[in-house]
């Protein structure tokens, strides 16, 4: 008499594999007779987990460790670059390219010609005044007024610095003050100065700043630098009785 | 010892496996985010004791391990005193089941050493020797745990079939 745990150890061990070849068939057999044994055998086998692999890239990106060895990766990747560079000769920016003779001579002698037009001033264009000093011109009548107003005149008041500046000339001066409104100023920008040159300049300018400190120093008398200028020896007047 | 390549390969081979059987016991995808990300930085830090042959079983029992001691220390912040009711009771109001989710109330009823065997053994493939290896038990004491985690899962299936 077979009890039914020792069916369920009977089906449990078919399913798992666990019974040779004549148990095997003892149990096929079975199933094949008894609708309830099958039945039973079907129980079983829905107990069974399936479950398909999730997707965990992101894990996976967390989780790996960029190889440092020299392999493939390196090689192909070092060809990929020198494609790159053959495909994109560059356009002179890159510091890493290398350039003809004739060019960097080239290139050196814009970049004096940069630095040279950086050190003049600012281009101002604006109309040279008119210094008639052998001439000399009437005076308006209204001349004092015009003055006494000109000081009078608080910067609150101004709206604008249009405001402020005068349309005319000033009276009793004999010198023709420009228009303010007509003066243009014009920027340089195709001036370009490196940052490493930047960088040299202010090094130098700070070099020249300690040399002239140290000669006026030399000039004041004052160079020899004293050892521990606070501690001055207390010298005990001899010519005081104590 | 475990180079960084065979490291880099058992990420690759076994972050999958790991992730799927931690999530199907925990069914919290951080819970098991976590727990996966801890397996693989403690397979690192031991990459000098861990032999390359063995970098599965040694996550697989690293994660079960890590699970029972996720689960006590959640089993603490809410203590659920009739678990296996409450879910029996959550697919009595599903609507619409299918055998998969009873399946899976039936895999939270089980005890945490036996839901691993269980998936281990169906997910894995892996066989007692191997199992047990993993859990630290030895074969026989797997095959009994095993049998009755699926009896138990099987019983589930059968009663909720009556049921709805």
């Amino acid at each position: 008499m077979i009890t039914d745990e020792r069916f369920d150890e009977l089906i449990f061990d078919y399913l798992e594999g666990n019974l040779n070849s004549r148990e095997r068939e003892a149990v096929e057999i079975l199933k094949a007779e008894n609708e309830t044994f099958n039945a039973q055998v079907l129980q079983w086998k829905n107990a069974y987990v399936s479950e398909p692999l999730p997707e965990v890239d992101g894990l996976q990106r967390k989780l790996l460790i960029p190889s440092s060895d020299s392999g493939m990766s390196r090689i192909i990747y070092s060809m990929a670059l020198l494609f790159l560079l053959v495909l994109h000769p560059g356009d002179g920016h890159h510091g890493i390219q290398e350039q003809p003779a004739g060019k960097l001579r080239e290139a050196n002698n814009n970049y004096k010609k940069d630095i040279s037009a950086a050190a003049t001033p600012l281009e101002v264009s604006m109309p040279a005044p008119a210094c008639e000093s052998t001439e000399e011109k009437p005076v308006p009548p209204t001349a004092p007024e015009e003055i006494g107003n000109a000081f009078r005149s608080k910067i609150s008041e101004a709206t604008d610095f249009e405001t402020l500046t005068y349309e005319r000339p000033l009276p009793g001066l004999g010198v023709e003050m420009p228009d303010v409104r007509h003066i243009e100023i014009k920027m340089r920008t195709d001036i370009s100065i490196s940052p490493v040159k930047i960088g040299e300049m202010k090094k130098l300018s700070e070099k020249q700043l300690r040399a002239l400190q140290l000669h006026k120093r030399k000039r004041n008398g004052s160079n020899r630098s004293t050892f521990m200028p606070g501690n001055v020896p207390y010298v005990v007047p001899l010519n005081k009785n104590f | 010892m475990i180079s960084t390549n065979d490291y880099n390969d058992a990420v690759k081979r076994f972050s999958q496996n790991l992730y799927r059987f931690v999530f199907k016991s925990l069914k919290d995808k951080e819970a098991a985010n976590d727990l996966v990300q801890d397996a693989f930085l403690k397979l690192w830090q031991n990459r000098e004791k861990v032999e390359p042959e063995k970098i599965k079983p040694w996550l697989f029992s690293v994660a079960h391990h890590a699970m029972i001691n996720y689960l006590k220390l959640e089993a603490r912040k809410t203590p659920l005193e009739h678990a296996d009711a409450v879910a029996s009771m959550a697919i009595t109001h599903t609507p619409d089941y299918d055998i998969r989710e009873i399946i899976e109330k039936g895999l939270q009823t089980l005890l945490p050493r036996d839901r691993s065997i269980v998936l281990l053994r169906d997910l894995e493939g892996y066989s007692y020797e191997e199992i047990g290896e993993i859990l630290q038990l030895n074969e026989s004491q797997v095959k009994v745990y095993l049998f009755r985690a699926r009896k138990k899962i099987k019983d589930s299936i059968k009663f909720l079939s009556v049921v709805l």
